[in-house]
């Protein structure tokens, strides 16, 4: 069985002006079905843009992405967003809510997008009561008519996370989800987030500074001067082996 | 004049070829629009929040909604001004008239009509589309009222009492022309009758025989008369003044001026809203004419015919000029209004002897449909900067939006669907303005005249000014089919300027647009 997500000597650069800034570095990475990963590495090491290019946001500019054996990385732009629609949610640092609709709306949303008119008529009251199941699961049944602006910041991330789980993605890709929340808030939301990918079993993909909350994971990836400098094995929270 | 016409006729010809590519992009536009709202249905609630959450999209809703309001209101009162227009230009025309060339008489060589008027009836009786048919002998004559023995007081208002002498058959004309109100009492808000011409006015004895002599006491009965409401006016007439018509006679040879004479009473008067025949119409009938004329040989020289529908007027020429020319009724010396070389059409043989009535005033009608055109080119104008607005709303919005963008890409959202959500926020401003513009139409254009009286209780000055363009109140009518056009333009016009944005939002780099603060 091929892995969930493997990538291939993926070189990343950004060009400023007639500069080309070198970010990845030939990054060799495999995660595998079912499997939590934390990557951690300094500021600016590039770890957004290895999880954009992982999420089939932004194509390596060269190297090559797998999923479940196929080569993704660099299709069209509508390929890639059919692919990331179906199979990837998202979960950032700064929720990114869209602040004109309520939390019900922006988890719907996800539900929405690419949906034609006979669909939309059809599902439409199903994937709403989709979406308030999944608000109930994060805690939020009485926050549903809120907007973004009249939530805290623990609750938008409630929120963001129902909206990544509503098509039940195989893959999550979380950039410093708690990296905005206090210690208190930032620990129920992983055990949210670790709860969920118990239940859906999906691969998940936790960037971190926070070296305690990488232990959760059961494998930790660090990035070091645009690459994978070493991969460490954890099992239940605790530090197992060296890969 | 020539440099006015060449302005008009560089304006229409600007507004075709901008219209044209226009309304072929328009097409493209709303076609495309609709089916990514359909495809893409699913962000059509985002696009729909977005349009109303913003309060200068609220601005350019109502920018729409004045447009088009203004625009529908001004088309409006414009096509009220036009068919009123039309109606004053139309005036006492008849649907059709038929003028036979006069022929020269076989052994004297004095002209006369190709035939009797029953001859012409026995045919136009049958043909189609002919409902009815009356004679009209027209002369031209001088009047001399009692008051103007002083020969050079007339002579300097020549033209005031130049007359057209028009013999009639008060029966069959009453089937054919709208001759019983004509003669009958002016109604209050009457186009073009003053307080003055109301009280001068002085109905016939009998309608139902309105050229009866009357007996006028100390003195023989004369002919009857029914002079122009305005003509009375002009040269002080009164009903009842006997007034001297002078003429030539059609026998008239360059040798022998024939200049016969006679006196006739003024029965009443008649008004037709027409100017031109309001001022310068004397009505008798056909027997006293032809008595005053000495005329036998002929019984009319014009007969007027009343159509099932005027839309028919092609057809019923054709019919009517086949018909005349084959009992030997009518000439039909074709002219054309093209080249020579072109080949006359049926209609040409006939124009020159059957006229419609919009033949008679195609000058007067062509400087009419001009304002339409003109009034096009605004439309336009007004179109094309209530469309800027919206881009440049729009393209704000984008630049606003560039993380939501970037989220909707997370969602698995492309090119398609990011279009899609400016997309229905384009349709969202333009077709709520558009409603919104539609619904203000159409109460300011029911309640035009109690605006313009409040606008005059409020400042004391009218906006319309009824003496000036002869009517009592703003004239105002709704063509839906111009309505839909104007809905038309402004939707395809908005999403047109819509399109650009969205697409430039549709091309945003994901990864980068996320990474915007
Ligand atoms: N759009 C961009 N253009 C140019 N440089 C960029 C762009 N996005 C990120 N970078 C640079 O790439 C490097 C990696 O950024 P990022 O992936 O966000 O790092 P991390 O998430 O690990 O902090 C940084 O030095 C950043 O300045
Ligand atoms: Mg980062």
């Amino acid at each position: 069985m091929p892995a969930m997500l493997e990538t291939r000597d993926v070189y990343h650069s950004y060009t400023l002006g007639a500069l080309q800034v070198p970010v990845l570095k030939g990054v060799n990475l495999t995660l595998n079905e079912g499997e939590t990963v934390s990557l951690v590495g300094k500021s600016g090491v590039g770890k957004t843009t290895l999880l954009q290019i992982l999420g089939l946001l932004e194509p390596p500019t060269s190297g090559s992405v797998f999923l479940r054996g196929a080569d993704v990385g660099r299709g069209s732009r509508s390929a890639r967003s059919e692919i990331r629609r179906k199979n990837i949610g998202f979960v950032f640092q700064f929720y990114h809510l869209i602040r004109e609709l309520t939390a019900l709306e922006n988890v719907l949303l996800a539900g929405r997008i690419g949906e034609p008119l006979g669909d939309f008529l059809r599902k439409g009251a199903a994937e709403r009561d989709r979406a308030r199941e999944l608000l109930k699961r994060v805690g939020l049944e009485h926050r549903m008519k809120h907007r973004p602006g009249e939530l805290s910041g623990g609750e938008l991330q409630r929120v963001a996370i129902a909206r990544a789980i509503f098509s039940q993605p195989a893959l999550l890709l979380c950039d410093e989800p708690t990296g905005n929340l206090d210690a208190e808030t930032g620990a129920s939301i992983l055990e949210l987030l670790f709860g969920i990918q118990s239940e859906l079993r999906s691969t998940l993909l936790l960037v971190t500074h926070d070296p305690e909350l990488a232990r959760r994971c059961s494998r930790m990836v660090r990035l070091v001067d645009g690459r994978v400098a070493c991969a460490e094995e954890y099992r239940n929270g605790a530090a197992a082996a060296r890969v | 004049m020539l440099a006015d016409a060449t302005v008009t006729l560089i304006f229409t010809i600007l507004g075709y070829v901008l219209g044209g590519a226009f309304l072929g992009l328009t097409a493209g536009g709303v076609l495309y629009s609709l089916y990514l709202t359909v495809r893409m249905a699913g962000v059509f609630p985002l696009g729909l929040r977005y349009a109303s959450s913003r309060i200068i999209n609220l601005v350019a809703v109502v920018g729409v909604a004045i447009g088009v309001a203004a625009v529908i209101v001004v088309m409006s009162v414009m096509n009220g001004f036009i068919s009123e227009q039309r109606k004053l230009i139309r005036g006492s025309l008849a649907d059709l008239s038929i003028l036979p060339a006069p022929r020269n008489h076989d052994t004297d060589g004095r002209p006369s009509m190709p035939g009797s008027f029953d001859e012409y009836k026995k045919i136009l009786d049958g043909t189609p589309h002919v409902v009815a048919i009356a004679p009209r002998f027209v002369w031209v004559a001088l009047l001399f009222p009692p008051d103007t023995l002083n020969k050079f007081n007339l002579a300097r208002r020549g033209s005031d009492f130049i007359v057209q002498l028009i013999g009639i058959d008060p029966e069959a004309e009453k089937k054919v022309s709208n001759f019983n109100s004509w003669i009958g009492p002016i109604k209050e808000n009457e186009a073009g009758a003053s307080t003055e011409e109301r009280l001068i006015y002085q109905m016939v004895n009998d309608p139902a025989d309105p050229l009866a002599k009357f007996s006028h006491p100390g003195s023989i009965s004369k002919e009857s008369m029914i002079v122009g409401v305005v003509l009375a006016r002009n040269i002080k007439l009164k009903k009842g003044t006997r007034v001297e018509i002078v003429t030539f006679s059609p026998q008239s040879t360059r040798e022998k001026h024939d200049t016969p004479n006679m006196f006739c009473d003024i029965a009443g008067m008649l008004h037709t809203q027409e100017q031109e025949f309001d001022s310068h119409s004397v009505i008798v009938t056909i027997p006293a004419l032809q008595k005053l004329l000495s005329e036998e040989a002929s019984d009319f020289t014009e007969i007027i015919v009343k159509l099932d529908d005027y839309k028919n007027a092609d057809a019923a020429r054709i019919e009517i000029g086949r018909r005349l020319k084959a009992a030997g009724l009518l000439s039909a010396r074709g002219y054309s209004v093209l080249p020579t070389d072109v080949p006359l059409t049926e209609t040409d043989l006939y124009r020159r002897e059957i006229h419609t009535w919009e033949d008679q005033k195609a000058t007067f009608l062509r400087a009419v449909e001009n304002e339409r055109g003109i009034l096009g080119f605004i439309v336009f104008v007004v179109v094309v900067v209530a469309a800027f607005i919206q881009f440049a709303i729009l393209s704000m919005m984008v630049t606003e939006k560039t993380r939501d963008i970037g989220i909707l890409s997370t969602l698995g959202g492309s090119g398609g669907e990011i279009l899609a959500v400016f997309v229905d926020v384009g349709l969202a401003i333009t077709t709520s303005g558009a409603a919104l513009g539609l619904g203000l139409a159409l109460v300011v254009s029911a309640n035009l005249n109690k605006i313009d009286d409040f606008i005059e209780f409020a400042t004391g000055n009218r906006i319309f000014d009824p003496d000036v363009y002869f009517l009592k109140s703003i004239p105002s009518e709704i063509d839906w089919i111009q309505v839909l056009c104007i809905l038309g333009l402004t939707l395809g016009a908005g999403v047109l300027s819509s399109l650009f944005p969205a697409w430039r939002a549709s091309r945003l780099h994901p990864a980068r647009a996320l990474r915007y603060e």
